[in-house]
């Protein structure tokens, strides 16, 4: 696509002088700019297909961020024993110590994906027991044959808006995605409780839960 | 096709690291995928050693003899050499027929046929962040920002994906600025996170569910607009296919498997820290395939401004780094390589600091920044038992070199640096074109 441009280029003049009363002008007493355009062509601008958008570049989370994230969600903390995994992990995961670093890597690595699904592993297995024991999960352990697609679908939107904080409409491709991804899993294990644990570990692992 | 070769399809993308997409069509001369440059021999690896924190010369690559650099003389040479102050004996420097040592050069002493010490570096900045940035990419950052990969990120481009981690970084930093997402550095602080990053989680999924994830982001990544996440979804198949490699035993420092190894390099014997870890991390890597590129920290608290930490800490971390190099290199040599020789003679080691430290005591007895700086290189076939380069008996300073003879040539060299050497590596694979955007041509002395 090659859009010629017209530039055109317009001088305004006038030789009123403006009242310092406000009050005193009127549209019908303002004099239109003088409309001396040329309308000369004066070439040709190629727009390049490939420029690229403006936009804010996302940023990815940083190790607090993602450890408050998910338990303000989950209620849960990544650990093990009595170890905070994600403390355990921070100078591998490029978290600032001020003596040798100073500034926290935020680029999504194989290290970071790697501790990332075992962060959400961890805490989608625990927080899915709480709550289909005490909370309000009590469909995570529904057979799929007990509850209608759109009643599972009703789920899934529901804990999109809870992790990814994006509301969701009808025919939303993600939705789609997650749907079948819970079906793939329910059809092979037969366990709605392993079907929506890899779908909370999906919802966690995906760029739109921890970049911004 | 399997989930390996479909990653591989997809993995092939360029990490962007901040670069805009616009922006990578003008690196191309970066890494000109349609034409792989002519690697002479493939079969090679190299290690990259980081001593953090700035190391003092004087006690390992560029000592200088007490008995001329006396205190009297202090006021005109602007060098102290402060071994009255180690109660290590008056002159302690250690004579091998080649070249002669600091103190704390340990075990690396007795391998002096083999080393190359290029000395008289000059690097750009006192700055650790990005003189450290500019050793390990050799190029000057910009600001605060790389302007190009670590050396080790373009070497393993160059080398090829075939091994599952081509570029093992511990302990350290790696920079990927515009060569494939394979090659950037696998990162972690140390050994035992990066075994941990090779295993199960504490709670694992069924391959029922893995298969069902990677179906899932598969389709994600095929409908994904945003540059940025390309790279995070290569990574993140990247990361479950090493866990699917079954290399994590190989790292596994609790198994009595590595009894031997652990034993050879010290581990845990109270002497050594993690530097040990790290070699015996190196040897298991490289020897088993694992990576073509290995960069681990040898030593860390260099940054040696205060008296007392300078003269009891500051040799003794030295010395462990340089033992365990000392340690990798001479297992390595034992090592028969399959296609012939040895893994020595096919790896080349190259360790280096951000800069040095002054050659003159502070105030405290420390020492402070200084922006000489040397390096100590070996194997890789390197014609060993050579110093290239030196600096001068005033002040320390960068002499220039005469690149075809590594002698000082103050008249008509040139200053090196760390560029100088990441064009040398890049001739010994048989590369001229200067793709690291060095701008400086080799060593020609190390060739």
């Amino acid at each position: 696509m090659k859009p010629v441009l017209f530039l055109l280029l317009s001088w305004g003049c006038t030789t009123s002088v403006p009242s310092d009363d406000p009050s005193s002008t009127d549209a019908s007493s303002v004099e239109s700019p003088s409309a001396d355009v040329n309308e000369e062509l004066l070439g040709d601008v190629e727009l390049s297909e490939d420029d690229p958008i403006v936009a804010r570049r996302r940023v990815r989370m940083n190790v607090a961020q993602l450890n408050q994230s998910m338990q303000q969600i989950t209620g849960v903390e990544w650990k093990s024993g009595n170890t905070l995994l994600w403390d355990r992990y921070s100078s591998t995961l490029g978290v600032p110590d001020f003596a040798e670093r100073t500034s926290e890597d935020l680029e999504g690595s194989v290290i970071f994906q790697k501790f990332l699904q075992d962060a959400a592993t961890y805490t989608c297995d625990i927080w899915i027991e709480n709550e289909s024991e005490d909370g309000d999960g009590s469909f995570y352990v529904v057979t799929q044959e007990e509850q209608t697609p759109s009643v599972l679908k009703a789920h899934i939107v529901d804990l999109r808006y809870l992790i990814h904080g994006t509301s969701s409409g009808e025919g939303d491709v993600f939705v789609d995605g997650v749907w079948d991804l819970y079906q793939l899993v329910y059809q092979r294990t037969e366990n709605s409780v392993s079907a929506w644990q890899t779908v909370c570990v999906a919802m966690f692992t995906h760029p739109n839960f921890y970049t911004y | 096709m399997n989930r390996r070769e479909l990653f591989k399809r997809f993995g092939g993308a360029l990490a962007l690291n901040g670069v805009s997409l616009s922006a990578m069509s003008r690196m191309a001369w970066a890494f000109p995928s349609s034409e792989t440059p002519n690697i002479v021999d493939p079969e090679q690896y190299f290690v990259f050693v980081v001593f953090s924190g700035a190391w003092d010369p004087m006690l390992a690559l560029d000592p200088r003899d007490p008995t001329v650099f006396t205190d009297a003389v202090i006021p005109e040479t602007k060098i102290q050499t402060g071994y009255d102050l180690l109660d290590i004996g008056s002159d302690p420097r250690i004579q091998t027929p080649n070249m002669t040592f600091g103190p704390y050069i340990g075990n690396l002493a007795s391998m002096s046929d083999k080393l190359v010490l290029v000395r008289g570096m000059s690097m750009s900045s006192v700055g650790h962040s990005s003189a450290t940035k500019h050793a390990l990419t050799a190029r000057v950052p910009s600001g605060d920002s790389v302007r190009g990969s670590s050396v080790a990120t373009l070497l393993s481009s160059l080398l090829g994906e075939e091994n599952e981690i081509a570029n093992l970084v511990v302990g350290t930093d790696s920079y990927n600025v515009g060569h494939p997402v394979w090659s950037s550095g696998f990162q972690s602080s140390n050994v035992d996170d990066f075994h941990a990053a090779l295993s199960e989680g504490n709670v694992s999924l069924s391959d029922a569910q893995n298969d069902a994830l990677y179906q899932f982001f598969e389709r994600e990544r095929r409908n994904n607009t945003i540059g940025r996440f390309d790279t995070m979804y290569a990574n993140r198949e990247s990361a479950q296919l090493l866990l699917e490699s079954g290399t994590s035993a190989l790292f596994d420092l609790d198994s009595p498997d590595l009894g031997d190894l652990k034993q050879y390099f010290g581990v845990g014997n109270g002497v050594t820290g993690s530097e040990s870890e790290n070699a015996l991390m190196a040897y298991q890597a490289l020897t088993n395939g694992v990576s073509r590129c290995v960069t681990y920290k040898a030593a860390g608290g260099l940054d040696s401004h205060n008296g007392d930490d300078w003269q009891t800490q500051h040799g003794p971390r030295l010395q462990n780094g340089f033992n365990s190099v000392a340690a990798l290199a001479t297992l390595l040599e034992d090592t028969p390589h399959p296609s012939g020789g040895n893994w020595l003679s096919r790896t080349t080691i190259w360790c280096m600091s951000e800069f040095q430290r002054n050659p003159l005591l502070n105030s405290n007895l420390g020492r402070d920044h200084y922006i000489t700086n040397s390096a100590l290189l070996l194997g890789g076939g390197l014609a060993g038992g050579r110093v290239i380069g030196g600096t001068s008996d005033q002040k320390m300073t960068s002499q220039k070199v005469d690149l075809a003879t590594g002698g000082v040539d103050n008249d008509n060299g040139v200053y090196i640096s760390h560029e100088h050497i990441a064009r040398t590596l890049l001739y010994r694979l048989g590369v001229e074109e200067d793709l690291g955007d060095y701008r400086e041509p080799p060593i020609s002395a190390l060739l």
